[in-house]
C-alpha cells in the first residue's frame, strides 16, 4: 500500500518537471530500502558508470559535435550540399535534408540541428518559394533526422545498455552502425519523395549544377570532408574502437576548427565544454541511477512477469511487434531519447528476444520510434527548439509537422515489419 | 548574506568550468595520446584506461552539478505547463525540495560506500586509492542537493525563473547558446 502510494506520488512529481535521475534514484532507494539493503548499494551501481570502456565515447563526440555546430562548418555543409544535389527538382529541400540528417548523426541528435542548421536553411527555403507549412514542418522534423546513422549518440547509448544483458551481449555497436544505414537511408528517401511531390506544381527555377560552384565548396570543406572517412572507415577496418574514433574526432575537429581554421577562439572552449557536457552529465547521471533501479528490476523479475502478461495477449511476434509500435511511440511522446533508451530497453530487451526479435533491429525499431516522438505533440523536443528558434506558435508547428509524422510512420512501419532492411549488412 | 552568497555562487561557477575544462581538456589529450602511442610507438600507459573510465564519471557528475545550476536536467514535465504561473512557482517549490532530498540521501549513502572503501580497500588506480577517485560521487550530489535548495529559496522569494517556460531541459541548452550569441 505505501508502496503504491510512493510510486504514484513520484510519478506525479515527474509530471510536475522532477528531474528524472531524482524519481529514478528515490524509487531504487525505497525498493532497496524495502529489501532490506544497505543503500550504499547506490554509491557501488553509480559507480558502475566508471566500469564500462565504451562510454568514453559519450563526451568525447558530444564535445566534437557542440564544437563542430559553434564553428562555420555547418554554413560550409549547407553549400556543399547544395552544390551536390541542389540541381534536382525540390533540391533545397532535399538539400536540407540530407545536411540535416549528416549534421545530426555527428551531433547526437540534441537539438543542436535546429539551432546550428535550421537558422541557415529555414531563410533559404523561403527566399527559393518553398511553402511556409512545408518549410516549418522540414526543419522541425529534420532536427532527429539522421539519428540512425553513426556515430549517433542514441545509437551508442543502446547499444551500452543492450551490452549490460545478457540477452543483448552480443550487440556490438559497429554492428548497430550497419543496422542503422538503409533504415535511415529509407526515411531520408521517403521525406525527399514527399518534398518532390508537394512541391510539383510549384515552378521555383531550378538551381543549375556549375563545377566551378562545386569545386568551391569542396574547397572550402576540405578540413572537413576527411572526418566521417576518418572515423567510419577506421571503426569498420578495425584500426579504432567506437571511443577511439571518438577521442580522433574530438582532437580533429580541435585542431582544425581551433587551430587551422582559427573560427572559435580558444577562450571560448570553456564554455563550449560546459554546454556540451551539461548534456553529457545529464545523461549519465540518469544512466548511473538507472543501472541501480535496472538490477532491481531484474532481480525481483519484472521482464519475465510482463512477459508473462503480454503473452497472454499476443501470440505472435508480428503483435508483440505492433503492440511495441504502439507502446514506443506513447513513451517517445513524453520521454526523451536517453532516458526511455536507459529505463525501457532494460526491460523489454528480454521480452522481443523471447519473441524471437534480434537485439540489433529491436535497437533500430527503439530509436525509429523515439525519432518520431522528438516532434510528437504535446512535448516533442524539435517542437519546442523550432517554435523558440523561429518564433513562432507551438501549434503552428503541430499543424505544420504532420504530414512528416505521417511519412516518418510508414518508414518506422517498415522498418519494424522489414527485419531483414536493418540486418542484411549485420549478418 | 545576499552579497556572500552571489560571490559564493560565481565562485562555484567559476570552479566548475576550469574543472570541467581541465578534466574534459586532460580526457581528450589522454585518449588521443594512448591511441598515438599504441600505434606509432607499438605501446602504451597501462593507467591510462582506468583513468580514462574515471574521468567519464567526473566529467558525467560534475556535468550534472553544471546542469542543476540551470535547473537543465532531463524532465518529463507535462502537468506544471497547465498550471499558470502563479501557481507553478509552488509546484516548482516542492519539485526542487524533494530533489534537493534526494540528492541529500544519495550523498549521504555514497559517502558510506566510499568511507567503506578507505576502510576496507587498499585497491589503488595510478597510484591513488581508490575512494579518492569515488569520492566525486558524495561531493556531486552534495553540490547538487546545495543547488537544488538554493533554488527553492529563490522560487519563495521570486529571483528565480520558474520551469516550462517555453523550452525542456535539453533544448534549454541550445537556449543559453542563443542568448550567448546575442
Amino acid at each position: 500500500m505505501t508502496t503504491v502510494l510512493i510510486l504514484a506520488g513520484l510519478f506525479l512529481l515527474a509530471l510536475y518537471g522532477a528531474p528524472l535521475f531524482a524519481i529514478i534514484a528515490a524509487s531504487a532507494m525505497w525498493s532497496f530500502y524495502g529489501e532490506g539493503i544497505d543503500l550504499s548499494v547506490m554509491g557501488i551501481e553509480i559507480y558502475r558508470v566508471a566500469e564500462m570502456p565504451i562510454l568514453l565515447a559519450i563526451p568525447l563526440f558530444t564535445f566534437a559535435g557542440y564544437l563542430l555546430s559553434e564553428s562555420g562548418a555547418p554554413g560550409r555543409l549547407v553549400r556543399m550540399t547544395r552544390a551536390v544535389l541542389g540541381w534536382m527538382p525540390a533540391g533545397l529541400a532535399i538539400v536540407s535534408l540530407a545536411a540535416c540528417a549528416f549534421f545530426t548523426a555527428f551531433t547526437g541528435a540534441s537539438g543542436v540541428t535546429i539551432i546550428a542548421l535550421g537558422a541557415l536553411l529555414f531563410p533559404a527555403l523561403q527566399q527559393a518559394g518553398y511553402p511556409d507549412n512545408f518549410n516549418l514542418g522540414l526543419i522541425t522534423t529534420s532536427g532527429s533526422l539522421g539519428l540512425l546513422f553513426a556515430p549517433s549518440l542514441p545509437l551508442i547509448l543502446y547499444g551500452i545498455v543492450a551490452q549490460q544483458m545478457s540477452e543483448g551481449s552480443s550487440v556490438s555497436i559497429d554492428d548497430l552502425f550497419l543496422a542503422g544505414i538503409f533504415p535511415g537511408l529509407l526515411m531520408l528517401v521517403l521525406l525527399s519523395g514527399y518534398a518532390f511531390w508537394v512541391n510539383r506544381r510549384n515552378n521555383m527555377p531550378l538551381e543549375s549544377f556549375e563545377w566551378p560552384k562545386l569545386k568551391a565548396a569542396l574547397s572550402e570543406s576540405k578540413w572537413e570532408i576527411p572526418l566521417p572517412f576518418i572515423v567510419l572507415g577506421g571503426i569498420y577496418s578495425g584500426y579504432f574502437a567506437v571511443s577511439e574514433a571518438a577521442a580522433v574526432t574530438a582532437v580533429y575537429v580541435i585542431v582544425v576548427e581551433i587551430f587551422i581554421m582559427r573560427e572559435i577562439p580558444f577562450r571560448k572552449l570553456p564554455e563550449i565544454m560546459r554546454q556540451s557536457m551539461m548534456l553529457v552529465g545529464g545523461v549519465l547521471i540518469i544512466l548511473g541511477v538507472s543501472l541501480a533501479s535496472t538490477n532491481y528490476m531484474i532481480d525481483a523479475g519484472v521482464p519475465q512477469q510482463m512477459f508473462n502478461a503480454i503473452r497472454g495477449m499476443v501470440e505472435s511476434p508480428l503483435g508483440f511487434l505492433l503492440l511495441l509500435n504502439v507502446f514506443l511511440l506513447v513513451l517517445g511522446a513524453v520521454l526523451d531519447i536517453f532516458s526511455a533508451i536507459v529505463l525501457v530497453v532494460p526491460l523489454i530487451l528480454p521480452i522481443a528476444a523471447q519473441y524471437g526479435i534480434h537485439p540489433v533491429h529491436l535497437g533500430i525499431i527503439f530509436l525509429a520510434n523515439m525519432q518520431l516522438g522528438y516532434s510528437t505533440p504535446p512535448v516533442g523536443l524539435n517542437l519546442f527548439i523550432a517554435s523558440f528558434r523561429f518564433n513562432r506558435p507551438i501549434t503552428e508547428l503541430y499543424v505544420a509537422t504532420l504530414p512528416y509524422l505521417g511519412i516518418l510512420l510508414v518508414s518506422v512501419l517498415m522498418i519494424t515489419y522489414w527485419p531483414d532492411l536493418s540486418l542484411v549488412l549485420v549478418e | 548574506m545576499k552579497d556572500f552568497l552571489h560571490k559564493l555562487d560565481l565562485t562555484g561557477r567559476w570552479i566548475e568550468n576550469v574543472l570541467l575544462f581541465s578534466l574534459l581538456g586532460g580526457m581528450i589529450v589522454l585518449a588521443g595520446g594512448q591511441i598515438l602511442l599504441r600505434n606509432v610507438f607499438d605501446s602504451g600507459m597501462a593507467w591510462a584506461d582506468p583513468v580514462l573510465r574515471i574521468l567519464v564519471l567526473w566529467v558525467g557528475l560534475l556535468g550534472a552539478v553544471a546542469a542543476s545550476r540551470q535547473n537543465n536536467h532531463i524532465t518529463i514535465d507535462i502537468l506544471n505547463r497547465m498550471l499558470p504561473v502563479a501557481w507553478r512557482r509552488w509546484s516548482d517549490v516542492v519539485v526542487a525540495l524533494f530533489t534537493s532530498a534526494v540528492c541529500a540521501l544519495l550523498a549521504w549513502h555514497t559517502f558510506r560506500f566510499v568511507q567503506d572503501e578507505y576502510q576496507y580497500s587498499d585497491f589503488e588506480i595510478a597510484g591513488i586509492p581508490v575512494w579518492l577517485w569515488q569520492s566525486i560521487m558524495p561531493v556531486s550530489f552534495a553540490l547538487i542537493a546545495w543547488r537544488y535548495l538554493v533554488r527553492s529559496a529563490q522560487l519563495v522569494a521570486g529571483t528565480a525563473t520558474v520551469s516550462a517556460t517555453g523550452e525542456t531541459g535539453l533544448a534549454a541548452t541550445a537556449d543559453v547558446k542563443e542568448e550567448d550569441r546575442a
